[in-house]
């Protein structure tokens, strides 16, 4: 049996839970929501409906119609930069975003949009006294803040709440990108001054692959990223209006949803605190480990209040594709390795072009699969 | 599917109409999700059908929970009369 240690990349396994709501619903509920009016089809509007209130009391969103479905956070990122941003805005972003920002961005900077970004500290930290100067120096006002709260490179934690509330102060909107926190820290919309907020489901909300979604806040009104049938006023042919619905065109995955909400549910039972503290004891004992090695860099904040769920490091002189493919092929052990689809994150921290050796518990990890690795990584260095 | 001393509702969103359908039984209420008629709505849409004798309190339940219906219908002699939402609210 594979050691499993890249839950950045997904979460696996999943809770018994999850795949058992999957399946339940698939089999008795296998309909489509919102698309006629007989019994099954309204259960099942009934079930994603409960699905977007879990979602909502998750993040502490008052309003459930502004939980919009999509099929993963780069979608749901999409959605937001590219329904809301016109020729002529000014965006402030930072240099440790992953592909699913940078390169929504970069189209936008095709489309007239103007884009920013604030350099990192050597951490992997971006600092709010760098973003208001970043924001300061521009040649006009700033229409938006993106950024991710939980580096996917190094694992380093944003201070959102502090950026969010200045933001709010400002008159800016504040979207985050939630992929590697949600599910570990604590998100509050409200009290962190977040207007967009893009999760994926499958990672450490426990949801399966083709779920994920996009908090919008209460004032605005993205134009749609795909346009189609929404189950209502088929008889016009311009998208509603009203949220959701505005940006769920097409037929959702149910099944995928209850399995999200049984992941949401498990979160909830376990507690974010107890979460953060396995994936932090697993990682410090990973990084204690490493220390005994020669010729080890680790990258990104040791102060576990700044770090998520990721440890990055390198070994001098070796390719972390090799490593991580020995630590594979001969030992069954899965790691991540490369550019993590973060190059500006990988150039913030100075491991261009090559990358890191990332490695991601999750919460069926143990000790024994950490000494299983840091086992496997002394074999590999002592040849 | 509708009697005469029945009311619908008309929603501006499918989600909607399941909020206040699922707002209205939990607080114990009888009433019930169907295709809207025709002669009221173009095109898909869903319904929420209820008895006139309930009408004040369960408008004023929506209306508490920011989920009054956009349009409103009595069934009257094998036709819909439009029922104000706002002043029944």
């Amino acid at each position: 049996m594979a050691i499993y240690l890249d839950n950045a990349a997904t979460t696996f396994p999943k809770p018994e839970s999850v795949y058992q709501s999957v399946d339940t619903t698939f089999r008795n509920l296998g309909v489509n929501p919102g698309r006629g009016s007989y019994r099954l089809v309204l259960d099942a509007g009934h079930l994603v409906l409960e699905v977007r209130e879990t979602v909502a009391g998750f993040f502490g969103i008052t309003d459930s119609s502004r939980v919009v479905f999509c099929a993963n956070a780069t979608e749901a990122i999409n959605m937001a930069l590219f329904g809301i941003l016109k020729a002529g805005d000014r965006v402030i972003t930072t240099t440790m975003e992953h592909n699913a920002v940078s390169r929504p961005l970069h189209a936008l900077t095709m489309r007239g949009v103007d884009v920013n970004r604030v350099q990192a500290d050597a951490d992997g930290r971006v600092q709010l006294s760098a973003l208001r100067e970043t924001v300061r120096n521009a040649p006009g006002p700033t229409r938006l803040v993106v950024l991710s709260h939980c580096s996917n490179v190094t694992g380093t934690v944003q201070p959102i709440e502090e950026i969010g509330n200045w933001c709010r102060r400002e008159g800016i909107l504040f979207m985050v990108d939630a992929a590697q926190s949600a599910g570990v820290l604590p998100i509050d919309v409200g009290a962190m001054g977040i207007d967009l907020l893009a999760a994926p489901g499958h990672k450490c909300l426990l949801g399966p692959p083709g779920t994920a979604i996009l908090y919008v806040g209460r004032n605005l009104q993205p134009a749609p990223l795909i346009w189609g049938g929404t189950g209502g006023n088929s008889m016009s042919l311009l998208m509603p209006e009203e949220l959701p619905e505005r940006l769920e065109s097409g037929t959702l995955n149910t099944p995928a949803l209850a399995g999200l909400r049984a992941g949401i549910e498990f979160v909830n039972r376990m507690g974010l605190p107890k979460i953060h503290r396995h994936k932090m004891a697993l990682l410090e004992r990973l990084r204690r480990g490493l220390g005994n090695f020669p010729g080890i860099r680790c990258y990104g904040s040791t102060c576990a209040e700044h770090q998520g769920g990721v440890l990055s490091f390198n070994l001098e002189g070796r390719d972390p594709a090799e490593i991580g493919f020995l630590l594979d092929d001969e030992y069954g052990v899965c790691v991540r390795t490369g550019l993590h689809c973060a190059p500006d994150a990988h150039r913030s921290i100075g491991t261009l072009p090559s990358g890191t050796i990332r490695v991601s518990p999750g919460l069926f990890n143990t000790e024994k699969d950490i000494d299983a690795l840091l086992a496997a990584l002394e074999e590999i260095i002592g040849s | 599917m509708i009697k005469d001393n029945q009311l619908i509702a008309l929603f501006n969103a499918p989600t909607r109409v399941l909020k206040a359908e699922r707002l209205l039984r939990k607080d114990g209420f009888s009433c019930r999700l169907i295709p809207a008629p025709r002669e009221v709505a173009e095109g898909c849409a869903l319904a929420l059908r209820f008895s006139v004798s309930d009408q004040t309190v369960i408008l004023a339940e929506l209306a508490r929970h920011d989920l009054s219906p956009r349009r409103m219908y009595r069934k009257q002699d094998g036709g819909f009369l439009a029922v104000p939402v706002e002043e029944q609210a």
